[in-house]
């Protein structure tokens, strides 16, 4: 006969008393059966829960005194805990310092988990379950494995072998939209092709999204992108001019601003739309615009992401076959599984957050190994008091009990003060992220993690509080009094691994610490080849300047910035340092060699700050010039002079022969970390749809203003540009690098306050113990020196040990960090050396105190306190 | 020793169940015959306390399947019991005789 749920009738039996408990869980079975036959087991659950609180009530024990034998009901408890506040305000440094520490450990661990979860998952906001979609990016696999891109028709193509459980591809366009006040804003638009959004799973906030084969001017806009153009007003059905067209806004999509976290997408057009507004001939059934480079699907739940990227390469090639003039021959797609992440950075970005989990874990280690070091201490020395209890008639599971109790207090208070540091710490490490990569990153504090953290906790401090209570019930009471000091010795070995562990972990993080700032110092120190500071950069949106004023433009605005005073030269180019790069090729006697291929103005090597140390910058008139970069022109030329030679340049918008007129300097324009690119130079083209001004001026507020206002002259019926400076660009550049380098300190700092105060604590309460022998022996003549040399001898033994565990920690983890690494080895001498004098350092100012302690014991009056 | 309210309820239903019953039957006596139905716990303090006071007996009996494996424990009416109970319904029969009529009259349209 089926019965109730095992859990509950066990609960049960913990509320009612020992004497009626069997009869009434028996008959409440009974009646279980019976009752959910009749009306099924929700509403015989539900009966069973009241059933039971009723007989609770109802067979109360009536009086006062609490039961001493038998199950504990929660009376019982209720005065146990009464019993344990008590106790513990008595001692309240104990209490603080375990409560202060679990809420340190509880928080950063928390903390910790709570970015990971963000940056890992990144959660995209109006996407339903981007974990089981798919993300897919072409690349062409025969050359330089740049991003490749696939028509429409080809697209299409795709959708119907129902590869997978839809497929759409989206690209980025820029708009200028102008909207209710008339002001011109650039928007990130996104043209998408087959059922984005359902593959998404994005509802419309207001309106309603694309249908299939959607061929009229209109647009879905994101809640931002429509507060900017029209505030709060309703929008469905209004007309915006988006590139100077009229178009119709049919629906809104709330939060959503696309699939790629680091772009945020304002407005969706359908194809159609698309070709109208960019004045481009119309991509359907055109095989050879090379439209999507990106797409996203839902993979059937039965197949791989292996399976899927093979069954996309076999269609890709079939494709070809079939268009041959659509350039597919060996476009290629790679999938990446979920959504969110930016697919160049994940397994790096993975592994570093693993990392980070790893150390959010440790912290949480060490500060539980100094909890139960306490309550180890704790126990031991009540052992004494409660041996004496139970001479006086308390049963041991009653004392063992009320240990656990207090135990469960601390644990409890920890864990909800843990709660309040941990949101603390995350409001603190969202400043940061801010701080350092200049991303708005809300990192939550997950309950889940919390509880399992909690969980953790729980069970530590109940092991170290109960433990020695629970083996020691059947101890004599001479027996304990009498060795009271041996058991505490005996405790001490514990104590002392434990507090061996958490010295180790500090000295591994410290080691890890060090490695990243000094990272950190190198990437800020190493020269980029060009003069960094002092240079503004302004990003126009040259893309929207009408087709008549489109050589005009860049002239006009060169000519304003130029006049504005302090500034000392301008130049012109596509993306402005720290940015990305046209790329390009360069075939020399059958060798195929990748490079840089940027556009740049005259001024732009004196403007820059990079020397040419041969020959001269490009002119306007060099419609086949170009200037090769010193590691560049070595390559192809070696030590001849490159001068007047020719080489032959594949890049967008120019296939060729072209003349060598100059080499520079190599400069590292690209990323501070790899070494400097191959770069060949090109004369601006006006026409270019990117353009970034570049000003070498005094980088002071007010002369990024006055450059925007100058900048804004030159196109009043444009977007207003964005000015920003080439040193913050590189902050933004290295800010990931900047975030780990103040995170993993911070965590060390926590580590290592924890370690110090559990060193401190082992120290001071072994020398505690032992006031009574020291006053004996410095009675007895002991010198100071003595007694100091024997303290410090213990404080070394410990260190030792701990680095002996924490050295080979500290060498995986600098292995794990060796791809963060610049300028330092994993193994750098330096910063090991440097670790592990901080590390004594700090260890040994920890037992300044006992030991000052220690020789200021006076012996008359420890023999009296014997 | 008055008997309470619960407790001659109790007793009846063991009357009504010839002088033996358990927790089950006792209570669902009580529930055919007032329609309320008392928890098991209450049921088994309430009989402990008479059988303290020497009312009834108890024993406990075997385990069962349906009980989950768990034994019950059976109630018998005494002697002392049945003459409590007697003397209470003979009071309560003395107090209410003849009353019927103005109770409902009192109950229905008030004093």
């Amino acid at each position: 006969m089926r019965g109730p749920p095992r859990l509950l009738e066990a609960i049960a039996r913990w509320l009612l008393p020992g004497a009626c408990a069997e009869f009434v869980l028996g008959d409440l079975h009974e009646r279980y059966a019976d009752r959910a036959a009749r009306t099924g087991v929700q509403w015989a659950l539900l009966w069973y829960v009241g059933a039971v609180a009723r007989s609770a009530w109802a067979a109360r024990p009536r009086g006062g005194r609490p039961s001493l034998h038998g199950m504990a009901g929660p009376r019982d408890v209720a005065s146990d805990v009464r019993i344990a506040l008590r106790t513990l305000r008595r001692r309240p440094a104990f209490a603080v310092l375990a409560v202060a520490t679990l809420a340190l450990g509880v928080g950063a661990a928390t903390a910790v988990f709570g970015v990971v979860n963000q940056l890992v998952l990144r959660p995209l906001p109006g996407v339903l379950d981007g974990a089981g979609a798919a993300y897919v990016e072409f690349h062409d696999a025969g050359g330089s494995g740049r991003t490749s891109a696939i028509s429409l028709p080809v697209l299409q193509d795709l959708e119907a072998t129902n590869v997978a459980a839809g497929v759409a591809g989206f690209a980025l366009t820029n708009l200028l939209a102008s909207g209710a006040s008339g002001d011109a804003a650039a928007l990130t638009g996104q043209v998408v092709a087959g059922p984005y959004f359902e593959v998404l799973g994005v509802r419309p906030t207001a309106g309603r999204l694309f249908a299939a084969g959607e061929a009229a001017d209109v647009v879905v806009l994101s809640e931002r992108a429509k507060a900017r153009l029209f505030g709060s007003e309703e929008v469905v059905g209004r007309t915006v001019r988006l590139n100077r067209r009229p178009v119709t806004v049919i629906g809104t999509v709330g939060s959503f601003a696309g699939v790629q976290s680091w772009i945020t997408v304002d407005a969706w057009v359908p194809v159609p739309a698309f070709a109208r507004l960019t004045g481009s001939p119309d991509p359907r059934g055109d095989a050879t615009r090379a439209l999507f480079s990106q797409l996203v699907t839902r993979p059937r739940a039965t197949a791989t992401l292996e399976a899927l990227e093979a069954d996309l390469d076999r269609l890709l090639a079939a494709s070809a076959a079939a268009h041959p003039d659509a350039g597919l021959v060996d476009v290629r797609a790679r999938v990446f599984g979920g959504l969110g992440v930016e697919p160049m950075w994940r397994a790096d970005t993975r592994a570093a957050l693993a990392i980070l989990a790893g150390i959010g874990a440790l912290v949480l280690l060490v500060a539980c190994a100094n909890v139960a070091n306490l309550l180890l201490y704790r126990a031991l020395r009540l052992r004494a008091e409660n041996a004496v209890r139970r001479a006086l008639g308390a049963s041991g599971g009653r004392v063992a009990r009320q240990q656990l109790i207090e135990s469960l207090v601390i644990a409890a208070a920890g864990v909800a003060c843990g709660i309040a540091v941990a949101f603390a710490l995350t409001d603190v490490l969202e400043g940061m992220r801010l701080a350092t990569t200049g991303r708005v990153e809300s990192f939550r504090v997950d309950g889940r993690v919390l509880v399992f953290l909690a969980g953790l906790v729980l069970v530590t401090t109940v092991l170290a509080g109960a433990a020695p209570a629970l083996l020691a019930r059947g101890v004599d009471l001479r027996h304990a009094l009498g060795q009271g000091q041996r058991q505490t010795a005996r405790g001490g070995r514990v104590r002392a691994v434990l507090t061996v562990a958490q010295l180790g972990v500090s000295l591994c993080l410290m080691v890890g610490s060090v490695l990243l700032v000094r990272t950190i110092r190198h990437l800020y120190a190493v020269d980029a080849g060009f003069a960094v500071e002092d240079l503004h950069l302004v990003t126009t949106f040259a893309q929207h300047v009408s087709p008549e004023d489109r050589d005009a433009y860049p002239e006009r605005l060169l000519a304003s910035v130029r006049s504005v005073p302090g500034v000392e030269d301008v130049a012109l180019d596509s993306f402005g340092p720290f940015g990305p790069s046209f790329g390009g090729r360069i075939e020399m006697e059958g060798d195929t060699i990748p490079v840089q291929a940027p556009f740049v103005s005259t001024s732009w090597f004196a403007t820059m700050g990079i020397p040419i140390v041969r020959g001269r910058a490009l002119r306007p008139e060099d419609a086949d010039g170009v200037v090769l970069s010193e590691n560049l022109a070595r390559r192809l030329f070696g030590d001849e002079d490159a001068i007047g030679r020719s080489v032959h340049l594949r890049a967008s918008g120019a296939v060729g022969a072209a003349t060598v007129v100059g080499v520079a300097r190599a400069a590292r324009t690209g990323s501070l970390q790899r070494d400097p690119g191959l770069v060949a130079y090109r004369p601006w083209r006006s026409g270019s749809p990117a353009m970034t001004l570049l000003v070498r001026a005094p980088g002071s507020p007010a002369m990024s203003a006055a450059i925007l206002a100058a900048a804004r002259a030159a196109g009043p019926d444009l977007p207003p540009p964005e000015v920003t400076l080439a040193s913050k660009r590189r902050d933004g550049h290295l800010g990931e690098q900047r975030f780990f380098a103040r995170l993993l300190p911070l965590l060390t700092v926590l580590a290592g306050a924890l370690a110090a105060v559990g060193l401190y604590g082992l120290i001071a309460t072994g020398v505690g113990d032992r006031v009574r022998e020291i006053g004996i022996r410095r009675a007895l003549g002991a010198r100071d020196g003595r007694i100091v040399r024997e303290v410090l001898g213990q404080v070394l033994v410990l260190l030792g040990v701990g680095l002996a565990i924490g050295l080979p920690a500290a060498l995986g983890l600098a292995r794990l960090l060796r791809s963060r690494l610049f300028g330092v080895g994993p193994l750098d001498p330096a910063s090991w050396i440097g670790a592990i004098l901080l590390f004594g350092v700090l260890a040994l100012a920890a037992c300044i105190p006992p030991i000052r302690t220690a020789v200021r014991v006076d012996p008359a009056g420890a023999l009296r306190e014997g | 020793m008055a008997l309470g309210e619960f407790e001659q309820a109790l007793l009846f239903a063991l009357v009504r169940l010839d002088g033996e019953g358990h927790g089950v039957a006792i209570a669902d006596e009580i529930a055919r015959r007032t329609g309320r139905q008392p928890s098991p716990g209450a049921v088994y303090t309430a009989l402990d306390r008479l059988a303290g006071k020497g009312l009834v007996d108890a024993w406990i009996g075997d385990s069962s399947p349906d009980r989950g494996g768990r034994r019950r424990k059976v109630y018998r009416m005494r002697v002392e019991g049945a003459r409590e109970l007697r003397a209470s319904y003979e009071a309560l029969r003395s107090l209410a005789s003849g009353m019927r009529g103005r109770l409902d009259a009192l109950a229905e349209e008030g004093p």
